[in-house]
């Protein structure tokens, strides 16, 4: 099969962004959305302005298929990249190692999205709308070899602000004027693709008839299950969730399904793979006991299930804080489906709304109901948001930006009492303050579900002990996700947790070490990325840089989300001249590279000449 | 609580009743206890009309201050739009459980009251089953799976907005009323299995008495070739499909043009633009004062009796001189709206008629004094031909002049045609495909021209021989009789005159462009053959614009480029290619005629005006104020007509203009002026024909995809009613029921004409035709091949450098009779820049289509709304990217966010024209609506709108 790819001739687009929202029109994006996207950018190599009609790649050796963790995201048999909703789990990652920035996560639905090359029109003999849509003709989709013949046709990264064609071998080719033969700069060759296979998920092997009993219906237990199956095609798999519906994304809970819930998108796997891939799947039911010496656990309704190896993924609860009220009606916490649902139905009653608690998802959930119109209040305990992540600054602007899109924020509160009738109507601090409050969400964190564990005579501490292999210190019995001490609430974490409890009891040899995964928020319209060290250990010495991007230099990313009017903002954390930091607040188009800067801790001088290089304009303050 | 879910759905019937005819839900206010308050206390507080006036502002749009969605595609995504897919999937679901809509005010099927009628629908069955013994749970269930999809949305939105706007208790009961209905479980209802609640319940439901209806089948997807018709250079071929009423997609895919038609950004957004649930609903008639935007809902029948005793009484006060119809073309088609109204005046005695455009006034209006006609433009297909094309403040990548015209312009860069564009801007076209960029002042277009001439003759590179052969009043020895010999076109370049010389050097004080520049540019243009200078209109929207279109005549005449192909003639680039069909006007029984421009003028002293003045033509003096105005399709009352102030403080007047009707698709700034408005459909509701303004050989169907929706009416049909009223119909109509037999009528006058043409199905079936046998059009070709047979059109024959008929005008400052550069008032040189130092432009920004499409979304995305201002003049002001700037002259003051860059030159602003004026509470305007600064003095010999030239200061606000 020949390679396929998009050849963009760039002396022909005038910049007219017809592709941009013919792309739009056919694949029903929301505004804020894109699959394709055009910029007016500065081009260093031929030192001009130029407009850049920007999608997925369809890379020989993308990087988004190599880090998905569910095989999602892989090489179709057309040799494109495709995508598929069902496996997805909305992770991000795809998101975070595209260099081109093509797959965004869907504001709705959590999935990751890109673009599929139009496949169905394809498949129907037509071009793909962008293509179909170019009045200059400057877009072609087809097979590579037949354009690498053309007059002018130069590898992609002959553009300034594309990253080096070798990273991903993408297969887009650019055509420009022959008269002034650019220079590659990334020196890679689009005739001689450096193809890397990407890593084959599970190579492990060995089929057995062990019944694997998986504890939870969450994403760890989720993966889990996947991995098992991975590497046993004839194991017996067994997952039980107390919740009555299949595992769903979790995260976006707190993202824009409050607003507008959309069922038919919202399980992470569908009954269909399930069957497919022969899980069994017990919904409602709690786990009463489990036995470790008999392998067996008993459920709520008094049935016994024996099992070989048991996945104990029961994730975490949230934490109440003995509020005096927190058992009134319109008091809720947000961890589950049902949750989201009562607090949407007390939504359209409210009219002040308090979210307890300024995180992730308190500012999340913040942003969600003041969309839907309420009067929304952050109380937080701690004297800034977010305190533990970002650095004062960082916080104040992110406090401003807040306030500014009109959710009242007040630091430093403590609670005394949450007051009304039988239904809370204001919220009491000790200081004699009181907020009106017929909505009120506490967003004070999580507590491992820990109590089937302990009674089972695990070890246990605050959560279950496990060792890089994800095993507890009972045979035959692993842990992943919320529940074990090896977690820090992430999604990406549960996953990966989840893929190595479940390979190890498949018998694959895997371990799982915490790195820094980048934290973002998507709050009061700005999204806000930080990762690493924002300056939080008391013994080293740091200094921080303070920068923004100019909105009218040209930014390339496809998916940038809502830019403030201050533009975007940085933070950028050094210690000894190393990035081991860094806060981005605003468009996070040029994530990548602030997570390329942390991770290879560059020094001030590479990063601001790396920034110019891809055509972000930078100014430190 | 058997009881409350008893309230409950009675409730729910009500919700059904009240969102569709409030009235009849009055009538059963017997049935009101179950509220939460007694019905007569809820209404003592208010009568009743004034209830009624509450509910059409809340519901039925009548306020253009209170918008509340009441249909789950609007209510579900922040950015759904009507009829979409969220509409299918709920027509959908009603069609499983056999519940086929009912009409309720032409609203989509989507809608609160239909929404609540289902859910209604689904209780009876639930009972219904339950009385035989059968299983309800399917039907509780599927009532709960579809409040939580649809209803849930829809009900939080409509609670949140009813109880923002509501004024009286009634309304936030209904609020109220309805979030208790959803927020309740359905599995409850299980419990209420009472002979009494059914028996309710089917009383409201009569036709379900029999249980669940037959499952429905779902329409089919079918795909409907239509097009554009917006005022757009070429319009667009546009595909659209449709599956049960509901548009869920349009492209473009159908073969019409070559290379075949595609739509630009615009066009790709017609769905998002127009199926907005901001889209106006019923005729309405204001109340309150004028421009405020409050409306009273009447009925079309009030409508066309309101027109006809309105157009009776003005007619018979003022006589037929006092009635206008303002410039719109919103529909810009064979049948337009202004059009048909145009006939119907015609057939009583006449209007008062406008000549010229908003686009084009001066170069339309002076063409002909170069030419002797505005047909100098040759087919955009010849512009591959040419080896050096000169954009003269031309920006094709951002206006699509044509939809083919920047595959052409791809083409002949492929084949090494050089690209040069002027412009103060640095513009996408300039990024896209210039090899050059010459940034020039706003204005001093004539200037530059001036010198360049100057460059060229003084290095002997002009072409001598078309010059003697074809041009009058270039030099002393072609000049016309009767006319001193020292002011032809050399002496004055060469300072005879007036002892300046037009060389570079004295051009660059006045445009900034280095000489260096002028003189290569000059000689570049001269020794390039064939070479094509394309004018654009934004320099000839300037204070005295003829003499820059005359300018750039010139040169093209300079340097032989008239007449050949590669080349132009430049002026205003009309082009003779297919026939149109035209729908005709009918004699006007009044000979009166203004500019376009000067509507206000006629409004507030039109009896004053007069042929010298004001250029008034057809009569001397006109007879009347301007008293009755229909403004149909068009945005140029408030928004595209310059001064917005003046123009509010002349329509707030309503002695002034004393009736003032208009239709449009939204409620634009024009339109809250209305004394009656009445909502149009959009081209996805009606049937036309389009063609292209002038550019490109094939003629466009706009095809009906779905029926209009709410109570919107063609003009044709309300028009109709109007006409009968008024005894005219036979005579306006000739007998034509519908606009569509107009159409059918006029594509078979214009077979006849051109027999290639297919049968008029197979044309609608297309969605258009391309022409097979098209000739491309080269202006002047034939002048310039035969000048013995062929002369051109001026006075001389010839081509009038010097123009004697100006001469004759006796205004040598204002209209030269050669084409001198004269500065412009609120140009570089105004002394008034002391006061305010900045130029203000407004281009045309690939996002509009002049107003349209500002409410869409998409379209924000594609390009915000923002000024852009130099680097220097930012710093000094201490602005920056990002800031909200104030900007500001005599004549009005708006708030905008600022770009700052070095994209624009320094001492010049620019803010994209067509933004929805949108006075905040302090009446200053927050969109950036350029014309808030804009001049009203006409230019002086076309009498053409000025809105280029502005000067303006500027300060942060925020």
């Amino acid at each position: 099969m020949e390679q396929l790819g998009f050849l963009y001739d760039t002396t022909r687009c005038v910049g007219c962004k017809a592709c941009q929202v013919a792309c739009k029109e056919k694949n029903k994006l929301g505004t804020g959305d894109f699959f394709r996207r055009v910029d007016t950018m500065f081009d260093a190599t031929s030192g001009k302005k130029v407009h850049f009609s920007g999608a997925c790649n369809h890379c020989k050796d993308p990087a988004c298929v190599a880090v998905c963790p569910t095989g999602a995201m892989y090489i179709a048999a057309d040799g494109t990249v495709q995508h598929n909703d069902e496996l997805c789990v909305g992770c991000g990652r795809c998101v975070h190692h595209c260099p081109y920035g093509a797959p965004s996560l869907n504001k709705v639905t959590g999935y990751a999205q890109k673009c599929d090359s139009c496949a169905a029109l394809r498949q129907a003999g037509q071009d793909p709308v962008c293509v179909a849509a170019c009045p200059t003709r400057a877009l072609r989709f087809g097979p590579l070899k037949e354009f690498q013949g053309e007059k002018g046709v130069v590898p992609s990264d002959t553009l300034s602000f594309l990253p080096p064609a070798a990273r991903t071998s993408p297969s887009f080719l650019l055509r420009r004027k022959t008269d002034t033969p650019p220079v590659s700069a990334g020196g890679a060759s689009c005739g001689s693709p450096a193809v890397q296979p990407h890593k084959e998920y599970g190579a492990f092997r060995r089929d057995t008839d062990q019944r694997f009993l998986i504890l939870g219906g969450g994403v760890a237990a989720v993966s889990a299950a996947k991995a098992i199956r991975a590497r046993n095609a004839t194991a017996a798999i067994r997952m039980v969730s107390c919740e009555d519906r299949l595992p769903y994304c979790r995260p976006m809970l707190s993202k824009g399904l409050l607003g507008s819930f959309s069922e038919d998108r919202y399980p992470v796997v569908s009954l269909q793979w399930l069957e497919e891939n022969n899980i069994a799947l017990t919904l409602g039911r709690t786990v009463s006991t489990l036995d470790s010496a008999a392998h067996t656990v008993t459920l709520d309704d008094g049935t016994k299930i024996p099992f070989d190896k048991c996945i104990y993924a029961l994730g975490a609860r949230c934490f109440v804080p003995p509020i005096s009220g927190h058992e009134k009606v319109g008091v809720f916490t947000l961890r589950c489906d049902t949750d989201l649902r009562a607090i949407r139905r007390q939504m359209l009653t409210a009219s002040h709304a308090a979210v307890i608690g300024g995180g992730i998802t308190g500012l999340e959930l913040a942003w969600e109901l003041k969309k839907a119109g309420l009067h929304v209040t952050v109380l937080e305990m701690a004297p800034v948001l977010m305190g533990r992540l970002l650095d004062e600054q960082s916080s104040q602007y992110l406090r401003r930006c807040i306030e500014a899109a009109g959710v009242d924020v007040v630091t430093g509160v403590q609670i005394k009492a949450l007051e009304g009738g039988s239904a809370v109507e204001s919220i009491l601090l000790e200081d004699g303050r009181v907020f009106p409050a017929e909505l009120v969400v506490l967003s004070t964190g999580f507590r491992a579900n820990i109590d089937v564990a302990a009674q089972a005579g695990l070890n246990v501490g605050r959560a279950i002990t496990v060792t890089a292999a994800m095993e507890t210190s009972c045979p035959d019995i692993y842990a992943c996700g919320d529940c074990t001490d090896r977690s820090m609430s992430t999604w990406m974490q549960s996953v990966r947790q989840g893929e190595t409890a479940g390979a190890n009891a498949a018998g694959d040899t895997l371990e799982f070490h915490a790195e820094p995964e980048p934290a973002m928020v998507h709050t009061a319209g700005i999204s806000l990325l930080s990762i690493g060290d924002m300056g939080k250990h008391p013994d080293k010495v740091y200094r921080l840089v303070y920068a923004a991007a100019q909105e009218d230099a040209g930014r390339f990313a496809v998916n940038p989300k809502a830019v403030q009017r201050q533009g975007t903002y940085y933070a950028l954390c050094f210690h000894d001249d190393h990035m081991v930091g860094a806060t981005l607040i605003g468009d996070l188009g040029s994530m990548l590279l602030i997570q390329d800067a942390v991770r290879q801790q560059w020094s001030e001088a590479q990063f601001f000449e790396a920034a110019e290089r891809k055509g972000i304009m930078i100014h430190a303050q | 609580m058997p009881s409350d879910i008893l309230k409950d759905w009675l409730r729910c019937s009500w919700f059904t009743q009240f969102f569709s005819d409030f009235p009849a839900w009055c009538s059963t206010a017997k049935q009101a206890p179950l509220f939460a308050k007694p019905w007569h206390e809820l209404l003592s507080s208010r009568d009743s009309a004034c209830l009624q006036q509450e509910y059409d502002d809340l519901m039925k749009g009548t306020n253009a201050e209170i918008y509340i969605p009441l249909w789950a595609s609007v209510c579900k995504f922040e950015d759904g739009s009507l009829l979409d897919e969220t509409t299918l999937k709920v027509v959908q679901f009603y069609h499983r459980w056999g519940y086929a809509p009912v009409e309720m005010d032409g609203n989509p099927p989507d809608y609160i009251g239909q929404q609540t009628r289902f859910l209604c629908y689904l209780y009876a069955c639930a009972l219904h089953e339950a009385e035989r013994g059968g299983d309800t749970a399917p039907y509780l269930a599927a009532a709960e799976e579809f409040t939580t999809l649809y209803l849930l949305d829809t009900v939080r939105v409509i609670a949140r907005e009813l109880r923002r706007f509501a004024a009286s208790e009634l309304f936030s009961t209904v609020a109220d009323a309805l979030v208790a209905l959803v927020r309740r479980d359905g599995s409850e209802c299980l419990a209420a299995e009472k002979p009494e609640v059914y028996a309710k319940l089917l009383e409201c439901y009569d036709s379900y008495r029999l249980g669940r209806g037959r499952e429905i089948a779902d329409g089919r997807q079918t795909v409907i070739r239509t097009g554009g018709r917006n005022n757009c250079g070429g319009k667009c071929a546009i595909r659209a499909t449709a599956q049960d009423g509901c548009i869920l997609h349009v492209e473009t895919g159908c073969d019409i043009g070559l290379p075949q038609l595609r739509a630009c950004v615009r066009g790709r957004g017609y769905r998002k633009t127009y199926l907005s649930g901001q889209r106006l609903r019923y005729p309405m008639k204001r109340i309150g004062k004028r421009g405020e935007g409050r409306f009273q809902r009447i009925s079309w029948q009030e409508a066309a009796d309101l027109i006809a005793s309105e157009w009776v009484r003005i007619r018979d006060a003022y006589g037929p001189g006092s009635r206008y119809v303002n410039y719109g073309l919103g529909v810009n088609a064979v049948i337009r709206p202004d059009m048909l109204v145009k006939r119907l005046l015609n057939q009583d005695g006449g209007y008062l008629g406008f000549y010229g455009s908003y686009s084009f006034a001066c170069a339309q209006f002076v063409t002909p004094y170069i030419y002797g006609d505005a047909f100098s433009g040759n087919s955009v297909e010849d512009l591959p031909n040419t080896r050096l094309l000169i954009l003269w403040g031309h920006n094709p990548s951002e206006t699509v002049y044509s939809p083919q015209g920047n595959y052409f312009i791809a083409q002949a860069k492929e084949r090494g045609a050089k690209v040069i564009v002027i412009d103060p801007r640095e513009s996408d076209t300039v990024i896209a495909i210039a090899d050059q960029w010459v940034p020039i002042k706003p204005s001093t277009d004539g200037a530059l021209a001036a010198a360049m001439a100057y460059v060229i003759w003084s290095e002997g590179l002009q072409d001598q021989h078309f010059m003697d052969m074809y041009c009058l009043g270039f030099d002393a020895s072609h000049m016309p009789d009767g006319v001193p010999e020292e002011l032809n076109y050399h002496d004055y370049l060469f300072g005879r005159l007036d002892g300046v010389e037009k060389t570079p050097a004295w051009a660059e004080s006045i445009t900034g462009v280095p000489a260096a520049v002028i003189e290569e540019l000059a000689r570049e243009y001269a020794t390039t053959k064939p070479a094509c200078l394309l004018p654009g209109l934004g320099n000839q929207r300037i204070g005295n614009g003829e003499q820059t279109v005359r300018a750039m005549a010139m040169l093209a005449c300079l340097t032989g480029n008239v007449g050949i192909p590669g080349g132009s003639a430049a002026g205003m680039g009309f082009g003779r290619e297919e026939p149109v069909p035209v729908f005709p006007l009918g004699q006007s029984g009044y000979p009166g005629v203004i500019s376009c421009f000067l509507w206000t003028k006629a409004i507030e002293e039109g009896s004053k005006m007069t042929r010298l003045k004001d250029g008034v033509q057809g009569m001397e003096q006109l007879e009347s104020d301007v008293k009755l105005v229909f403004n149909l399709a068009g945005n140029a009352l408030i928004n595209q007509h310059a001064d917005i102030n003046h123009s509010i403080r002349v329509l707030e007047d309503t002695s002034k203009c004393e009736f003032l009707v208009c239709s449009d698709v939204f409620m634009t700034p024009s339109a809250k002026f209305a004394d009656l408005l009445l909502p149009a459909p959009s081209f996805l509701e009606d049937d036309n024909i389009a063609a292209p303004w002038r550019l490109g050989h094939y003629l466009l169907r706009n095809n009906k995809v779905i029926a209009p929706i709410f109570g919107c009416r063609t003009e044709y049909d309300w028009l109709s009613d109007v006409a009968k009223r008024l005894g005219l119909w036979e005579a306006w109509s000739e007998g034509r029921e519908t606009q569509q037999e107009w159409l059918e009528h006029l594509y078979h006058e214009l077979r006849q004409k051109n027999s290639e043409l297919p049968d008029y199905e197979t044309f609608c079936r297309n969605g258009g035709h391309t022409y097979k046998n098209a000739v491309s059009y080269i202006a002047y070709a034939d002048q310039i091949r035969d000048p013995e047979h062929y002369k051109f059109g001026t006075p001389s024959g010839k081509i009038e450098i010097f123009s004697k008929r100006l001469y004759d005008m006796n205004n040598p400052k204002e209209i030269p009779a050669i084409p001198a550069y004269v500065p412009c008032p609120e140009g570089p040189d105004d002394p008034l820049r002391e006061t305010y130092p900045l130029q203000l432009i407004g281009w045309h920004t690939k996002r509009r289509c002049h107003s349209i499409h500002d409410n869409n979304p998409w379209m924000e995305e594609v390009e915000p709304q923002r000024m852009w201002m130099h680097p220097d003049d930012a710093r000094t002001r201490g602005i920056s990217t990002g800031d909200i700037a104030e900007v500001y002259n005599d004549r009005g003051l708006l708030r905008i966010p600022v770009i700052v860059t070095p994209r624009v030159i320094k001492g010049v602003v620019a803010i994209p024209e067509g933004a929805w004026y949108t006075p905040g509470k302090d009446g200053i305007d927050t969109r950036g609506s350029i014309n808030v600064l804009t001049s009203t003095r006409p230019t002086p010999l076309a009498k053409g709108n000025p809105q280029h030239t502005n000067l303006v200061e500027v300060r942060r606000y925020f």
